[in-house]
């Protein structure tokens, strides 16, 4: 029996249509590596499809591609509103012993250390998730060079998940990433706001973390 | 706004501290650049300037950002990071 | 004020080549302050350099 990943995918804003893309090419790699994809994207976004979703499926991995505070991750905008997805004490056993990796600002804060109850492990982050976008680039978010500095980390976590690498390999493995693109722009003769970028990619590194199970893999 | 941690709620912001935070984000950022930053949309360079301003939540957590890349540099653990 | 001076040259040291060029560390009489140029007032001894110095304690990174 195939491996299940749920993926949310909201895109209401360009921070959600980047990683509606990003994430979109997760979904290529997971499904040529025969894991089942549950991909939650508009109008199927909810908070209720989500529940029924995880009961029904029971998913080794969530990937959330998301807004998110230290409480809560949310999903799509509905009705000019963001609706939460998930929240602390009210619904966070939902993510229990489950492989998380939420791609969505504070989340590791607090909703992260619930979220991994029971062998469980969230990999999340602790301040802002945060990436620079080229606005000359924003209809065509694949093609940003300057995002790409940032989400090409990012999706290296689930990447080499997929793998079969554990959630503390996959975290190193993206920070070294990160490192690298920094070490990259320190050579570039002529990077327009090179600096800019290396503060969030070093501000990126340093709020990555995991809660729970270190060596849980995709499993 | 959503809520967020305690360090970015706003409060009073020493004006030489401020000052030279808007002067990093009009001397490092280009004009084509935007910062998805949390809750909302990404932020124009102006955007990032009035919030820093305002000295609001978002403003709050541009700020703190900058200091702790300074401190990282300052400390020595940004070169040392690198180096391994 | 030696003692400042001697902290923050050891601090330059550790700054990358790029980031010493382009990144502004300080703000005196609304003029910006580099690393490079920073340090030119701080070896000079000259009175920015002390202002400068003086901010950079204000922000702890001295």
């Amino acid at each position: 029996m195939s491996k299940t990943i749920l993926i949310t995918r909201p895109c209401y804003d360009d921070p959600t249509s980047y990683l509606f893309c990003y994430a979109g090419l997760i979904i290529k790699e997971a499904e040529e590596k025969m894991f089942s994809i549950l991909d939650l994207k508009k109008p199927r976004l909810t908070r209720e499809n989500f529940t029924k979703m995880i009961e029904k499926n029971n998913p080794v991995m969530i990937f959330f591609n998301a807004h998110g505070t230290e409480t809560a991750i949310y999903g799509d905008k509905i009705v000019e509103e963001e609706e939460i997805l998930v929240e602390e004490n009210v619904n966070h056993e939902l993510l229990n012993s489950r492989l998380v990796y939420a791609r969505a600002c504070w989340s590791a804060v607090s909703l992260g250390n619930k979220a991994c109850l029971n062998n469980g492990c969230f990999i999340g982050y602790s301040l802002p998730f945060s990436f620079w976008i080229d606005e000359r680039w924003s209809a065509k978010p694949l093609n940003d060079n300057t995002a790409k500095l940032f989400l090409e980390p990012s999706n290296l976590i689930i990447s080499s998940l997929l793998k079969g690498n554990t959630a503390e390999e996959s975290v190193i493995k993206s920070n070294e990433m990160s490192k690298k693109n920094i070490l990259k722009l320190l050579k570039e003769k002529e990077e327009p706001g090179a600096v800019a970028s290396m503060s969030l990619l070093w501000s990126n590194m340093q709020c990555l973390q995991i809660s729970g199970n270190k060596g849980m893999k995709a499993e | 706004m959503k809520e967020t941690s305690e360090k970015n709620k706003p409060r009073k912001i020493d004006p030489e501290v401020k000052k030279l935070v808007l002067w990093r984000i009009e001397a490092s950022i280009p004009s084509n650049f935007k910062l998805s930053i949390g809750g909302g949309k990404a932020l124009t360079k102006e955007e990032l300037k009035e919030h820093v301003e305002a000295e609001d939540e978002t403003g709050m957590q541009i700020i703190n950002s900058q200091l702790s890349f300074i401190k990282a540099l300052s400390s020595g653990e940004f070169a040392k990071v690198l180096a391994q | 004020m030696e003692d400042k001076k001697a902290k923050f040259i050891k601090i330059f040291a550790n700054i990358p080549e790029k980031v010493r060029g382009e990144d502004i560390i300080a703000v005196v009489d609304d003029k910006p302050f580099t690393w490079n140029t920073a340090m030119i007032e701080i070896k000079n001894d000259s009175e920015l350099g002390k202002r400068i110095l003086k901010l950079m304690e204000k922000l702890g990174v001295i």
